[in-house]
């Protein structure tokens, strides 16, 4: 199925920009081309701008969350851009875990902080 | 010349030492036989004679039973010694009897084949799972092929064994080779981990495919605890910046 | 530790000697087999079996009435 989400290789960062709605299905292969990539590239950085996405519900953060953890063990840290105050709160109503993947409140701050790691 | 047998009393008396001695062998007294003095009358010796032959026959057979018996007894012995895992002991080859030395040599033979086949198992075990000493202090274990939950738990004993032997600062664990990992594996790997930090050691996991890492997160293996890198290369470079740099 | 009794009074060598055979693949470690025979031969047969095959005779005797008694430990 081909997602219309980009995968935009920036150096040793990978960013990928969530403009549209996703299905869970959508979602779920999104998580399966970005670990892919990742393990071609072999980039240490991964940086998720989900800003223009207006509904996070549980099901996408999860696979958020489970992107990070994955890519964590490819040896690459994840930074999420764009996760309003509100969502974040929700989310830790949800009681979902958010250990190990980092926010940022823009996309250039997200790289700096995939760089610094590296 | 004899004499009518009728009238004869030793002719009474030697039947009825031939019933005696007929009543013996019934009994089961293989031994039995009749005195060697001949009475003169021929139909009575003769008797005699095939009495004490078929007391002789009768005497083998029986010792050849008894033979057998004993053979059957002592080759279960064996047997249950091996079924136990003792593959060293043999059954005694020495029987009158050639089928039964012949039984005893084809039971040893097959004790034989199956211990060697044991030793063959033993050290493919090993082989699938080597341990490889590099640079001093760093240890590495590339698992090859799909792991039961045998092989797995074998070879992280093994690890930790080879890690307290060679005092081994960094274990490398490679699954390259590895293309599927069910929890159960990801559970030995998780322990494994925990355990080598315990032996004051590190742990680092090399060569995790996109699909394993999935699986391993969708799983809910901690993979926090895990340090990664993704090819052996990175993991040996990154072990020995790690050892260089606490000297 | 259980003590298995077998009658093998009547049998004619080697009779009692391969139903003790039989009998002992059931035996356990630290049992113990007790058993009656007056087969003239007995007592060597049994004998010459606990030898070869490994297992302690702890009593091998002879009553008034021609009756064999022996105990074997497994």
């Amino acid at each position: 199925m081909k997602i219309p989400v980009p995968l935009l290789k920036i150096g040793q960062v990978l960013l990928v920009p969530i403009e549209i709605e996703l299905t869970d299905e959508m979602a779920e292969d999104l998580h399966i081309k970005v670990l892919k990539k990742i393990e071609e590239t072999g980039v240490r950085g991964l940086v998720i701008d989900v800003s223009l996405v207006e509904v996070i519900d549980s099901y996408l953060a999860r696979i958020l969350i489970n992107i990070g953890r994955a890519a964590k063990c490819l040896n690459c840290n994840t930074v999420v851009v764009g996760v309003t105050p509100e969502v974040a709160l929700t989310l830790t109503q949800m009681g979902l875990s958010w250990r190990g993947v980092r926010t940022a409140l823009n996309v250039e701050e997200a790289i700096a902080l995939v760089e610094s790691d590296a | 010349m004899s004499k009518p047998p009728q009238n004869n009393p030793d002719l009474g008396s030697a039947l009825a030492q031939h019933i005696d001695v007929l009543k013996k062998l019934v009994e089961g007294d293989i031994k039995a036989r009749l005195g060697g003095e001949a009475t003169g009358i021929r139909i009575v010796d003769e008797m005699s004679e095939y009495i004490n032959h078929i007391a002789s026959v009768y005497e083998d057979s029986v010792n050849q039973s008894m033979e057998l018996s004993l053979a059957i007894a002592q080759f279960l012995n064996v047997l249950n010694q091996v079924a136990e895992g003792n593959l060293k002991v043999r059954v005694p080859m020495d029987f009158e009897q050639e089928a039964l030395a012949a039984l005893g040599k084809g039971i040893n033979t097959a004790i034989e084949k199956v211990a060697e086949r044991s030793i063959l198992e033993e050290l493919l075990k090993e082989l699938s799972t080597p341990v490889l000493y590099t640079w001093e202090g760093v240890i590495v274990m590339p698992l090859i092929g799909t792991l039961t939950s045998n092989r797995a738990q074998d070879a992280m004993e093994r690890l930790l064994n080879s890690i307290t032997q060679y005092r081994a600062k960094v274990a490398i664990i490679d699954i390259t080779g590895v293309p599927v990992i069910d929890s159960m594996v990801a559970q030995h790997l998780i322990k494994t981990v925990k355990a080598v930090k315990i032996l004051g050691s590190d742990a680092i996991i090399t060569g995790i495919s996109a699909e394993v890492a999935s699986i391993l997160v969708k799983i809910g293996i901690e993979v926090e605890q895990f340090t990664t890198r993704n090819t052996l290369r990175e993991g040996l470079q990154h072990a020995i910046k790690s050892i260089e740099g606490n000297k | 530790m259980a003590t298995v009794t077998l009658d093998l009074k009547g049998l004619r060598c080697p009779q009692p000697i391969l139903k003790i055979t039989a009998k002992s693949v059931d035996m356990k470690p630290g049992d113990v087999m007790e058993a009656e025979a007056n087969c003239p031969t007995f007592e060597q047969d049994v004998k010459t079996w606990c030898e070869r095959v490994g297992k302690p005779l702890l009593l091998i005797q002879k009553d008034a009435a021609g009756v064999f008694h022996c105990k074997i430990q497994f």
